[in-house]
């Protein structure tokens, strides 16, 4: 996959620019209603085009755009469903994924639904359900036969629910799909995570320049300065490794990614809140929406604990004596 | 395949894929691999000796040469070759001869400055006969170091005469030769008025005093600078050019030092996870193996795309001080890591190898504490990301 567009090489593409500010235009436009569906509003961009163009670039930049805007749309489903894409023969609208105490490993049961839908429930979802020995399998489901229930979200705005009921489609094996699939949620949601850490970061730097005490801008105090360069410092190494997981692809470098993107949105809105004081703790003021909307986000799929925890449960049992740690990347 | 001499010289300089794989391969059939990997000293001498000796064996066989350019003893390639150089040690598990990281700093700003002298001496760094130390720090000088005094005069006769100390310097106790920053301006002209010099340590006046940290170990040195004369075809880069020289220079440092360290801790990594995994370790602390190796990753992944824009031929900036931050906390988290591990064989001497192996575990332990000073404190850093990175408005003293 090396030869694909990321978005260090599109960096300098004239026209890459302007899909990029379509794309942030678009998203700022929908960034204050509930959830929308953008598939049709990409599609009248032409986004098949553009995907086919740039297809790395293209998928990071939707989830890069609904993190700096705070939108929400069906992209995370989108992404996923594009992975199971060869295994289903019907529209599906959504992708039931495991519930927050179940990190990244679906309950739902051979009988059993039990999950998250990320949005409002409507058409029909993708099941998927655990097998024995890690095997995957999925199943297409009515979501009209669901009970379906709206989650007390700590980031209010969000709209996530739960959804649980029999199972009664046919299970199809899915084990390969679901792993890129859920590869492809880690690599979205860290994008989204980065997105989000970096607008705090933003505006927490930004009231350290205007905020005076003493007769100073609080952002000439070096405990403040120190604690803003250091978060940065921190976002930087996460949103590396999320690119090089963007670039090569694989499971367990997604899952890292996601665990690094959620660690630091945690330690840049740490930094953040304390260096913005009272107010960034307030309801007017703009720094609780994307801090809420990380501690919300990093909990889909698995938050940083449980993704670390999983990434120990791999590199202690594939353990053979004498065998170095799994490559992550390169720089050849 | 036992060399990379010869008629594939061109291909592997060509071709990183076939430097990679065929390194891989002979780092793997390696017959003296085992003992080399397990090799450990009771001092920093005996270690500097040993390695030494690894990087002749490595210059014989042609492997460490690649990235370096022939005229300086090297066989072609850029930073790319040195990065899988340092990713295949890791891979296979094995330490790197000490030699490489100051070669790794000082070697790029010797080509770039002197090339004159980077091909008299070069290549017999690459191959172990001998390494350097860097004379930057002073004793009133350490992250103010543009208010060095160390002065070099010109006695008009084609010479510079060097007076003043140095301190801090790495491989300083064993080092043949320093690159030494010194000020040949006024007194007040700060970082305009430097100059780079390599210095001889057995020049006349030239007096080294090992430092002994709290291992025991003689890791660093102090350097003392009595009417030292040298030629001026020892300047490195022209008379006042001292500070562009140490800017370039830190781009290395950040960049592939950098690089190599992170690798460097891949392999101490993989090492404790096979004791890790030898006796059971619980849950919470393979939790925090998961997460340090994450964060390693992560500080790599950052060094990785800096590497690039290295052998891309594009200056690093200000924001090479994130790498420094990122790397210097990760090779802390690394040796505390191993530190509470291996708790017992560290505080007790229990459960462990040899004396010296011992020796070395605490010694990694003590050194892994300057990271975050040398080479620019992190203090130093976060101020640099404060002011050029996220343009806070500047210190208030």
């Amino acid at each position: 996959m090396s030869d694909v567009p990321n978005r260090t090489s599109v960096d300098t593409d004239d026209s890459w620019r302007m899909i990029e500010e379509a794309v942030f235009r678009l998203f700022d436009e929908i960034a204050d209603a509930r959830h929308v569906v953008i598939g049709p509003r990409l599609a009248e961009l032409g986004w098949t085009d553009i995907e086919a163009e740039y297809p790395v670039a293209a998928c990071e930049l939707l989830f890069r755009a609904q993190g700096r805007s705070l939108a929400q749309t069906e992209s995370l489903s989108r992404v996923m469903l594009a992975e199971l894409a060869a295994l289903l023969d019907g529209p599906v609208n959504a992708v039931v994924l495991p519930n927050v105490a179940d990190g990244c490993a679906p309950a739902s049961g051979a009988e059993r639904i039990t999950g998250i839908v990320a949005g409002p429930v409507e058409g029909h979802v993708v099941v998927p359900v655990s097998g024995s020995a890690g095997t995957m399998s999925i199943a297409v489901v009515d979501s009209g036969r669901l009970r379906c229930e709206r989650v007390d979200t700590f980031d209010p705005s969000v709209h996530w629910s739960t959804v649980g009921g029999p199972l009664d489609g046919d299970l199809v094996e899915a084990s390969a799909e679901w792993g890129r699939a859920i590869a492809a949620a880690h690599r979205a949601l860290a994008t989204e995570l980065i997105a989000l850490a970096a607008e705090a970061l933003r505006i927490a730097v930004e009231h350290a320049k205007v905020r005076m005490q003493f007769g100073a801008p609080i952002g000439s105090f070096q405990s403040p300065r120190h604690a803003l360069a250091q978060a940065s410092a921190d976002l930087e190494g996460a949103r590396a490794l999320l690119d090089q997981s963007w670039r090569y692809g694989g499971g367990l470098s997604a899952r890292a990614a996601k665990a690094a993107a959620g660690r630091a949105h945690r330690e840049v809105s740490d930094t953040a809140m304390q260096v913005c004081g009272a107010i960034g703790l307030t309801a007017e003021h703009d720094l609780h929406r994307y801090v809420a909307r990380g501690l919300q986000l990093d909990s889909l799929c698995g938050s940083h604990q449980q993704l670390e925890a999983m990434v120990a449960e791999e590199l202690f049992e594939i353990h053979t004596p004498g065998t170095p740690l799994p490559t992550m990347l390169s720089a050849g | 395949m036992s060399t990379a001499l010869g008629e594939l010289q061109d291909e592997y300089v060509r071709d990183i894929v076939l430097y990679r794989k065929d390194l891989r391969h002979y780092l793997a059939d390696l017959s003296w691999a085992p003992e080399w990997r397990c090799a450990s000293f009771g001092s920093t001498e005996a270690a500097m000796t040993h390695d030494a000796s690894v990087m002749a064996r490595l210059y014989d066989a042609g492997w460490n040469r690649y990235g370096w350019p022939t005229q300086g003893g090297g066989l072609g390639g850029n930073e790319i070759h040195r990065a899988v150089f340092y990713e295949e040690f890791a891979h296979a598990m094995l330490p790197v001869p000490a030699q490489q990281w100051t070669l790794e700093v000082l070697g790029p700003a010797l080509l770039r400055f002197a090339p004159r002298t980077a091909a008299q001496y070069l290549p017999r760094y690459l191959s172990g006969i001998e390494w350097w130390g860097q004379g930057f720090s002073e004793p009133e000088s350490g992250s103010d170091l543009a208010s060095l005094r160390t002065r070099a005069r010109d006695d008009g006769a084609g010479g510079l005469i060097i007076n003043g100390q140095k301190i801090w310097t790495s491989q300083g106790a064993t080092a043949t030769r320093l690159l030494v920053l010194a000020r040949t301006g006024t007194a007040e002209s700060r970082h305009r008025g430097l100059s780079m010099i390599l210095i001889d340590v057995d020049t006349p006046g030239v007096t080294v005093r090992p430092i002994a940290l709290a291992s025991g170990r003689r890791e660093l040195a102090e350097v003392f600078f009595d009417d030292v004369r040298v030629p001026h075809e020892r300047l490195v880069g022209g008379l006042g050019d001292g500070w562009a020289v140490t800017m370039y220079l830190m781009q290395y440092e950040r960049g592939m030092y950098g690089y190599g360290a992170l690798t460097k801790l891949l392999t101490m990594l993989s090492r404790l996870r096979e004791t890790m995994a030898a006796v059971g370790a619980p849950a919470a602390d393979r939790e925090r193996f998961a997460r340090v190796f994450i964060s390693v990753v992560a500080g790599q992944a950052r060094s990785a795309a800096t590497v690039k824009r290295l052998a891309g031929g594009h200056p690093l900036g200000p924001d090479s001080s994130i790498d420094k931050l990122l790397f210097s906390r990760a090779e802390q988290d690394v040796n505390d890591l191993i530190f509470d591990m291996q708790r017992q064989l560290m505080v007790a001497g229990e459960n462990g190898g040899s004396a010296e192996e011992l020796s070395t575990m605490r010694a990694d332990w003590w050194y892994a504490r300057a990271a975050t000073i040398m080479g620019g404190s992190a203090e130093m850093q976060r101020g640099i990301v404060a002011d050029h990175i996220l343009g806070l408005p500047k210190e208030n003293h």
